[in-house]
């Protein structure tokens, strides 16, 4: 333990902590804007300067780790001016329309520069000239409101290694962005959005859809049906100043009907759906290769997170095979609102217009894809982020608070907690072996509360085996066979896992991943700033949702046993492999 | 009088085997080999219980035929048990139950039905 002193505070902590941190821990605040929890410190800013005694230049206190007896001072004179001469600086280039950014008031920028009391911006500086790049379906990028501290090039480089964003040049003319100038389309961003959820200002946002939205509200052609996937209802509530972790699935639903959404639909309903299908998938797979001994795709991947989708299209085309075909729960929702659920009110696909709420950026790209309109048309029209949600909740002058609980619409909007879990790691390994192991077995998975513990949590790669005993006679090939599965979020973590299975150290029948730390919960479209902390609670408020549902497991759900029986027959059969399945697409490796 | 029962099933062994085991029971038994035929006699005969198979005419002729039969007055009131094997011949992972919104049937049973359970069955759905 090292002892030092802030501000003549004795304060106590572990070897290689960080100034910053110390201060934190002693009720100190120190404004940071580069600074990242949880990350290598990027030390670019310099807004985080402290005066060290003894020191002869003022120290970056996110980078420096403390020393015993160290003596720091956060609130000298020459510690405020010098952070004010930084934010000025930052501000004098810095695109300033505040008034009408999408970031105002939510902006760490503007925060900052409020406490340090800035009223005036002595350096009349060349602005940074503006520089659009709305290239992609998901995100826009405006490097006139870039104050390069990079932390979207550590996110896309450090935890997706995706490497779509580069600091460029030097001192004044520094760009960040995509190699050589480029767009974000001519590169192998995946579109997560992590980028935007980490930006502490309006450089890089996603491409907003509520004006699509309002105007299929307003149009009386179109029967609009809005799905909300699982992790919105863990995050929604922080828009409107709720802790992160509280549950808000009744007033998210009070609210979209609000809004004029005369149908509000779960698109956890379809992530059961999906758990049927690609539970059948893989023990297919599994019957081809132990049964019948004909060669097969192992491990099976999971494919819900349409960032980690093109992720593999770019950088492993060889592994597409073992992608699951089943599309995402948002797709599958989409083709049956626009087929099964049109016929039931009489409608054609083109007079539906599907709405999504996602807490993702990626699924902007996945509804334009040009092979997901196989109810005949764009199967899902629009797609809202968890915080655009919440700023067309604030445009229409919705007290949120104040709203009470709904429930969703029955056809399509009945779910079992097996589909609240696909929010976060682990979610849909636990949720599909809920289900395949009962298929197997007949008896319910064997683990406390049904939860698979070695697969939860917030570590990066989670394995586990288990062994299959007492089989039901058709899959007695299944006997004593050690079933191995892998768990991993983040793509940097999925590279990792890929890694291990080419090189032969490990051999995995099924393999979960979700693009973004955390899962979904911890999705590009969330609410600003999701660290581990935040994480934590969003996915223990969807396990809460999930043990306090009569339905666990995907196959208990009678609405998916009535949209078997009505309409799609079989899983894995005719109408669902047009409706329900997909193929992917060999991308170029920029 | 005896009570009726309209068998509705295109398994002419598995009509011949319960209309025996019914009529030994002391009940008065027709069949019909699809929906279409099941709902006609339905109207026609007036039965106190239907059995109905699923896969018929085509896979879901028995679901469609219960929901036809809620619709019309005239069968609305005939209580209806499932019989079917649709889950082993399709390998689904779940089985299906009566339900309000698709379903309007009496109790789904799995084949292959053990002779005093359908007899069982077929008791209480009469006496209800």
């Amino acid at each position: 333990m090292i002892n030092v002193f802030i501000n003549n505070i004795p304060v106590t902590v572990p070897d290689q902590t960080t100034i910053l941190a110390a201060a934190r821990q002693a009720g100190i605040t120190i404004p940071t804007l580069c600074f990242l929890e949880g990350y290598e410190p990027i030390g670019a800013c310099r807004i985080c300067v402290v005066e060290v005694e003894g020191a002869k230049a003022l120290v970056a206190s996110c980078s420096v780790p403390v020393t015993e007896g160290m003596k720091i001072k956060t609130n000298t004179r020459r510690v405020r001016e010098a952070r004010r001469t930084v934010m000025e600086l930052l501000l004098s280039e810095h695109d300033g329309d505040c008034q009408t950014c999408e970031r105002n008031e939510d902006c760490e920028l503007q925060k900052i520069a409020s406490d340090l009391g800035i009223q005036t911006i002595r350096y009349a500086g060349e602005k940074t000239a503006a520089a659009i790049d709305d290239s992609t379906p998901s995100l826009v990028r405006n490097n006139a409101k870039c104050i390069k501290c990079r932390r979207c090039v550590a996110v896309c480089n450090q935890v997706q290694g995706v490497g779509a964003l580069f600091p460029q040049s030097r001192g004044f003319k520094t760009v960040i962005g995509p190699a050589f100038a480029g767009s974000l389309d001519s590169v192998t961003c995946v579109q997560c959005g992590q980028c935007a959820a980490v930006c502490p200002v309006g450089a890089i946002v996603e491409k907003s859809h509520i004006q699509r939205v309002w105007d299929a509200l307003e149009n009386p052609e179109k029967t609009v049906v809005v799905q909300t996937a699982p992790a919105v209802r863990a995050a929604l509530g922080e828009c409107f100043g709720y802790p992160p972790g509280t549950l808000v699935t009744g007033k998210m639903v009070s609210a979209l009907r609000r809004l004029g959404f005369k149908t509000v639909f779960d698109t956890n309903f379809t992530a059961d759906l999906t758990i049927i299908e690609e539970g059948s998938e893989l023990l297919m797979r599994l019957k081809k290769t132990l049964k019948d001994k004909e060669p097969v795709a192992l491990p099976q991947f999971t494919s819900c997170s349409p960032g980690w989708i093109k992720y593999v299209e770019h950088f492993y085309p060889e592994l597409l095979p073992n992608l699951s075909t089943c599309k995402s729960p948002q797709q599958m929702f989409g083709a049956l609102a626009k087929t099964y659920w049109a016929q039931k009110i009489g409608k054609k696909a083109e007079e539906v217009f599907v709405v999504s709420i996602m807490p993702c950026t990626a699924k902007k790209f996945e509804a334009q894809r040009p092979e997901m309109n196989d109810s005949g048309v764009t199967d899902v029209d629009a797609v809202l982020t968890t915080r655009e949600l919440g700023r067309m909740i604030k445009q229409a002058g919705i007290d949120f608070a104040a709203l009470p609980d709904d429930n969703f619409d029955r056809v399509m909007g009945v779910s079992s907690g097996a589909g609240d879990i696909f929010a976060n790691t682990g979610g849909v390994m636990e949720a599909a072996l809920r289900t395949a192991w009962e298929i197997i077995t007949g008896k319910p998975l064997p683990f406390d509360k049904l939860h698979i513990e070695p697969i939860s949590g917030m570590e990066g790669i989670k394995e586990a085996s288990l062994t299959i005993t007492g089989t039901l006679p058709d899959w007695s090939f299944l006997e004593n066979v050690t079933l191995n599965v892998a768990v991993s979020h983040g793509l940097g973590n999925a590279q990792k896992v890929i890694e291990r299975i080419t090189s032969g150290k490990a051999a995995y029948h099924f393999v979960e991943i979700m693009t973004c730390p955390g899962g979904c919960i911890g999705g590009g479209g969330q609410p600003r700033l999701t660290n581990d902390g935040k994480r934590k609670e969003r996915i223990k408020a969807i396990y809460k949702e999930d043990e306090g549902k009569k339905l666990r497991k995907s196959h208990d759900n009678p609405k998916i046993k009535q949209v078997y029986g009505e309409f799609l027959d079989i899983p894995l059969g005719e109408k669902s492999h047009h409706l329900l399945h997909t193929t992917y697409t060999v991308r170029e490796r920029v | 009088m005896k009570n009726k029962i309209l068998v509705v099933d295109d398994d002419v062994d598995f009509v011949e085997a319960t209309t025996t085991l019914l009529e030994a029971k002391g009940y008065d038994v027709v069949s019909a080999a699809n929906g279409e035929e099941g709902y006609a006699k339905a109207k026609t005969e007036k039965p106190h219980v239907m059995l109905l198979d699923v896969m018929m005419a085509h896979d879901s002729d028995g679901f469609d035929t219960a929901r036809k039969m809620r619709e019309d007055p005239a069968t609305k009131g005939i209580p209806v048990i499932m019989i079917t094997g649709i889950r082993k011949s399709k390998a689904l992972p779940f089985s299906f139950e009566p339900d309000d919104d698709w379903l309007p049937v009496k109790v789904v049973l799995e084949k292959p039905v053990k002779a005093d359970q359908l007899l069982k069955t077929v008791e209480e759905a009469v006496a209800a």
